[in-house]
């Protein structure tokens, strides 16, 4: 089975703004599970609420569309109905750990077997830029005109938090590292957790002077630095893998 | 439903303008500066070196480029 029998063609093209790297990850996530060899029968897309929340309809498997926030607790409950599938989800960082916070938490402490692709934009792009919890501090947005004053979200130390996790962050432009970390977690028995960095042009990049989505995509680039070995956890600005195979207590 | 067959407009490079959204992300990644607009349609200068970084970062399946193949020793 290669890459292209996952996707629905008949629904392309995709309803995302032009240069938005959803679509880049959405494509990895095909060639991870054409490497990973998943048969289509035996695996389950989960998204909620959002841009990235689309991509379950373009998978063609089974799938689910679901309310605002609600993607991790759906998922789980197809995980403990039928031990055999294999469940993605597949969704944003306002749906995941914004508005689904409180699920992301307790499935992360429970390590259920599922997992979890956040696209890490910050910001609530699909409703037109809002402040999210995971925007940076002193980002100029919608709601925050003269800058955010809060300090975003620390999605690593909730997941880290545990006895027994797997983690990593990656972004849209180190499409390599982001194939290996989707290869990575699709492997892992527990709950497995990709942050991958991203952004969004149109409601988030246009007020901050940039003009197309590939100067966002170059950003990246600039940005954040892989750490092929983190010395304990990641620190702000570098991509990579923690993980930690040890028993819940 | 399959995919678009889409159009060479290279030996090497298909693209498919059913899906292509012109985002112009594959003409600045191109290290060689090898893809270019003319009226709304995509042209190679015939410069391309297969990298395939064109076909990685498109966020909408639109071009495709085989992969080299490799030296035989």
């Amino acid at each position: 089975m290669i890459y292209k029998d996952y996707v629905k063609w008949d629904r392309m093209p995709t309803n995302w703004c032009p240069g938005c790297s959803i679509g880049t990850v959405f494509r990895h996530l095909t060639l991870a599970l054409e490497k990973a060899a998943v048969p289509r029968e035996q695996m389950v897309v989960v998204s909620g609420i959002g841009c990235s929340g689309r991509a379950a309809g373009y998978f063609n498997v089974d799938s689910v569309h679901v309310t605002h926030g609600r993607a991790i607790p759906v998922a789980e409950g197809i995980k403990r109905s039928n031990e055999k599938l294999k469940v993605i989800v597949f969704s944003g960082d306002g749906d995941l750990v914004g508005i689904g916070g409180n699920h992301f938490l307790h499935s992360a402490r429970r390590d259920s077997d599922i997992k979890v692709i956040c696209i890490n934009n910050g910001i609530y792009g699909m409703t037109g830029g809002q402040m999210a919890p995971t925007t940076p501090f002193g980002e100029k947005t919608l709601t925050s005109p003269f800058g955010t004053s809060y300090a975003p979200l620390n999605i690593q130390g909730i997941v880290t938090s545990n006895a027994r996790y797997w983690y990593a962050r990656t972004s849209s432009y180190h499409v390599n590292h982001l194939l290996k970390c989707l290869g990575e977690a699709l492997e892992w028995p527990g709950f497995a957790f990709i942050e991958v960095m991203s952004f969004c042009i149109e409601n988030f990049g246009r007020r901050q002077g940039f003009k197309n989505g590939f100067d966002m995509l170059f950003k990246l680039k600039q940005d954040y630095k892989l750490n092929p070995k983190p010395d304990g956890l990641l620190k702000n600005h570098e991509l990579g893998v923690v993980k930690n195979v040890g028993q819940a207590s | 439903m399959h995919q678009a067959i889409g159009k060479k407009i290279d030996p090497l490079i298909t693209w498919r303008p059913e899906y292509c959204k012109r985002c112009f992300t594959c003409i600045n990644i191109c290290p060689v500066k090898n893809l270019m607009f003319q009226d709304d349609e995509m042209v190679s200068l015939g410069k391309c070196i297969q990298c395939q970084l064109c076909e990685k970062y498109c966020p909408d399946f639109t071009i495709e480029v085989p992969p080299r193949k490799e030296d035989k020793k």
